[in-house]
């Protein structure tokens, strides 16, 4: 049991890569909380066994704050967030045919909701001298994205360096914070996607599991030491 | 320990496996139940680092006397691993050394090959033994070279920069990424670690110099130096079916040290 009585916010964990990661930390010991949009329910809810889920909408960050002090107070504290939610329309015919509409949609929901559940869970895991953040990133925002929306490799990008300084501000209060970047890994939200596996030294699109080990390693003990780092999980498509 | 993570059943093995890092990765390895071949060029050191890890951890282990400049011992050691282990899952390219203290101005043009031959040429030779075996073996592998943060930053010392050693793990960076793409369609991952500022033998001197030390703690957002047991479960990670699909990652583990 890697993640023994740690307490959990995941992101986006009714499906794809957050889910994948949720089952994962429960099997591994953690209470979970799924925060995820789709969920109807305002007020936290037991679902399963140490699996807990709220509806949570990252792009209102005065309903993120309410969401995580919530879980502080029901559970105790907040050890780990996992900020995984976020929205990925596909490239247009053209690069400057990205409404005005999408860009503020895909920056607020995945840069926005990642400032604002991080800022909303530090004053927690700093008073608990504790923290460990892992923020998805994307292949996309490392080398620029040509399937999906440019706004999508902009907020993907911005997050990395937001996971940087967050990084160097935090390590003495024992919070470390971490992305991974995946690469062409097989989500619903990804399924469409079409990319040329020619170009993957592994021949293969990934599996979300792929991605919810390198998470596991990072909210585990095992990643005690390791702050501001992308952790690339793509088959060699990018090697940085 | 979680099941991905496993190591029962695999077969590790690790040059400059007797001292420092290297030894810590195979008490590592070996707590996950990796079986563990040391390989040293301190013959003895290696065999009473073998000796210990069975002792601790209950894991087959054997040691194996290596200069990983010479690339016939490199492709014994990997036949004698195979052997005493039953085979070889795993291999990590630990063997290093440094100077430190040299202004690129006065190296040495033996000092400098000295370098790039353990360093560099070392990992090569070990990687592609490995790999050779690796790939005649037919079921996978993983291939984890020990590089440095030293490999994307110049380290610098207040007696001096790294220039040499910080090539030379340049050199094991890109090398990483060749050997991965190369090695990808035969299921071998290869990639490396970088640690930042560790405690060990090798770097003593400057954690003893309360001028250097001091520095560097100050820019080091975690606030307190490395030990080679913060790079276990990495190690583990990466040797283990977990990691399945990264390759030719460069992982640097600092705590934070180069997030510039």
């Amino acid at each position: 049991m890697m993640l023994k009585d740690r307490v959990a916010l995941i992101t986006g964990a009714s499906r794809g890569i957050g889910q994948t990661i949720a089952e994962l930390f429960i099997k591994e010991g953690a209470t979970v909380i799924n925060g995820d949009i789709t969920v109807s329910g305002t007020s936290l809810t037991k679902v399963a066994d140490r699996l807990y889920e709220v509806k949570l909408d990252v792009s209102n960050s005065a309903g993120v704050k309410a969401v995580i002090d919530a879980i502080v107070k029901a559970h105790g504290k907040l050890d780990i967030l996992v900020n995984n939610a976020g929205i990925c329309p596909p490239m247009g015919p053209n690069v400057e045919e990205v409404s005005q509409e999408e860009w503020d949609k895909v920056l607020k929901v995945n840069l926005g909701g990642m400032v604002a559940c991080t800022n909303a869970a530090l004053p927690h895991m700093r008073a608990a001298k504790f923290g460990r953040i892992i923020s998805m990133a994307s292949i996309a925002g490392e080398t620029g994205g040509v399937a999906s929306s440019i706004a999508y490799s902009a907020s993907k990008a911005a997050i990395i360096a937001t996971t940087k300084v967050v990084a160097k501000k935090e390590g003495l209060n024992n919070i470390t914070a971490n992305c991974i970047a995946p690469g062409w890994i097989i989500t619903e939200m990804t399924k469409d996607h079409k990319q040329n596996l020619s170009l993957c030294p592994m021949g293969k699109r990934g599996e979300t599991l792929d991605v919810a080990y390198a998470a596991l390693y990072l909210a585990s003990e095992m990643g005690r030491y390791i702050t501001g780092t992308t952790m690339d999980v793509n088959g060699g498509v990018y090697m940085q | 320990m979680q099941s991905q993570f496993c190591l029962k059943g695999k077969k590790a093995l690790i040059t400059g496996g007797a001292a420092g890092i290297g030894q810590s990765l195979g008490y590592a390895l070996a707590s996950a139940g990796a079986a563990i071949a040391v390989a040293d060029i301190d013959e003895e050191a290696a065999r009473k680092t073998a000796d210990a890890i069975k002792a601790k951890h209950g894991v087959q282990t054997t040691a194996i006397r290596v200069d990983v400049t010479d690339p016939a011992q490199c492709a014994a050691m990997v036949a004698r691993s195979a052997d005493d282990l039953g085979g070889v899952d795993v291999c990590v390219a630990n063997a290093g050394i440094t100077i430190t203290g040299v202004s690129l101005l006065d190296y040495t043009p033996e000092q400098w090959n000295k370098i790039m031959s353990v360093n560099l040429n070392g990992v090569f030779y070990t990687d592609q033994a490995a790999a050779r075996y690796l790939v005649k073996q037919g079921t996978g592998g993983r291939i984890i070279n020990m590089c440095s943060m030293g490999g994307t930053i110049i380290t610098y010392h207040p007696y001096g920069a790294s220039g040499a050693y910080c090539t030379a793990k340049g050199g094991v960076k890109q090398l990483t990424k060749a050997f991965a793409l190369d090695l990808a369609k035969h299921r071998i991952t290869v990639n490396c670690i970088s640690p930042g500022y560790v405690r060990t033998a090798l770097s003593a001197k400057f954690w003893e110099d309360p001028q250097s030390s001091g520095d560097k703690l100050r820019a080091t957002p975690l606030g307190r130096p490395g030990e080679p047991e913060d790079l276990d479960g990495l190690a583990i990670y990466l040797a283990s079916d977990a990691s399945a699909y990264m390759t030719g990652s460069d992982v640097i583990i600092d705590g934070g040290f180069t997030v510039i």
